[in-house]
């Protein structure tokens, strides 16, 4: 679709989420999601992927 | 011949009048002049009827019926509409006034409108749609291939395929005879990109247009981030009733309480998932736990305090490509740097 930066997540159902963890657990692997959208917003990109 | 125009093509005004209720007026005006030239002997634009482009959007359900009764009054053979070019709001008017023409009276319908326009995408499959530039421009020579079409249509000749016609593909296969098989004829394709060839696919992928990435979010300690999905999160009771497939439209909701997102203040209501771990926890959709903690440990500037949410199932291109540049337009009144755009 042309988008330029792409994090892959937890899933269809749960993007941000990964409901086999421990509540603490599935935090911390949303928080790790989070900073790698994070970092992605902070990347230069440079050409538009054709898909 | 009835003409299908908006209020600034039929001479009324621009957008202060977009709000005109539809009318009807005996004879051509303004485009219909040139429809009427390019007609000469071979019929007449017996009336014009004009709708502003605000009432058509506003009141879609009373405008249509308004402008049926008005076209059926005349009693045409041939409705044109537009053409509309690039404007969608008129693009859309456009398409459903051909759409229930040529529904109820049977009659042949084309209206022109440019690749961009949403009315293509909504319309393309139920009406003759013929390609046009981007603006007015190209009005002579639009109009003229919109009457020669509908001509054609009217005597019931054959249109050929949409590259020969120069309408929008209706998603109708047609069989044909081929001297070459398929085998031999993707083996030519694959000769000739290999070789930097021009070649046509039979194939066709609707989604051709490249995006440009948005230069690099400098600042991030200073930046406010927005979250947007189109994961169909809403409120409970859905207020703004978000359709869970083939959707329109957009919300826009405050963030409940910062650094939660409580489960029994939102819902899923997407149709293309099972939504039951999202809405056990709707941070697995929008991680708004972690961005405020990350705000109060000043990692970010700001988490703004609304989100945008939307239902990507089914929906059409046109209508996602709306919805898309509405919610930018509104992200930017907002002041957001940077957006979170979470995809289910």
């Amino acid at each position: 679709m042309n988008v330029s930066r792409i994090v892959s997540g937890g899933g269809i159902t749960h993007p941000f989420g990964s409901p086999e963890l421990s509540p603490t657990e599935e935090r911390e692997f949303r928080k790790r999601l989070v900073e790698n959208a994070l970092k992605s917003l902070r990347t230069e990109v440079s050409v538009a992927r054709r898909s | 011949m009835v003409h299908y125009i908006n209020q600034f093509f039929g001479q009324i005004g621009g957008e202060e009048k977009a709000d005109t209720s539809p009318f009807i007026k005996k004879g051509p005006i303004g485009p219909g002049v040139i429809l009427q030239e390019k007609l000469r002997d071979r019929g007449e634009v017996v009336a014009t009827v004009i709708c502003g482009d605000d009432y058509f959007s506003n009141y879609s359900g009373e405008a249509i019926e308004e402008l049926l009764h008005l076209i059926k009054s005349e009693n045409p053979e041939i409705l044109i509409s537009g053409p509309a070019f690039n404007a969608g709001r008129y693009g859309i008017a456009c398409g459903e006034v051909c759409r229930r023409t040529s529904k109820e009276l049977g009659i042949p319908c084309v209206t022109g409108m440019c690749g961009e326009n949403p009315g293509v995408e909504m319309y393309r499959k139920s009406v003759y749609i013929i390609e046009t530039p981007g603006s007015a421009i190209g009005m002579k020579n639009s109009l003229s291939r919109m009457i020669e079409f509908a001509i054609n249509l009217f005597e019931r000749k054959p249109i050929g395929p949409p590259e020969e016609g120069g309408y929008f593909p209706r998603g109708i296969r047609k069989n044909i005879f081929s001297e070459k098989l398929a085998s031999e004829r993707v083996v030519d394709m694959l000769m000739a990109k290999l070789s930097g060839s021009p070649f046509v696919t039979e194939v066709f992928n609707p989604i051709g247009t490249e995006i440009e990435p948005a230069s690099p979010l400098e600042e991030i300690l200073n930046a406010k981030i927005a979250l947007v999905t189109e994961g169909g999160l809403v409120p409970k009771g859905n207020p703004d009733r978000i359709e869970g497939a083939r959707c329109t439209r957009f919300g826009r909701y405050p963030i409940w309480a910062k650094g939660n997102l409580p489960a029994e203040e939102f819902e899923c209501i997407h149709r293309g998932f099972d939504s039951s771990s999202i809405n056990e926890d709707p941070n697995r959709l929008l991680p708004i736990d972690v961005l405020t903690d990350m705000e109060e440990k000043t990692q970010i500037g700001k988490l703004f305090s609304f989100f945008y949410s939307t239902c990507g199932c089914g929906m059409y291109i046109g209508e996602a490509r709306r919805i898309g540049r509405e919610i930018a337009e509104s992200l930017k009144r907002d002041g957001v740097q940077g957006v979170i755009l979470v995809a289910t």
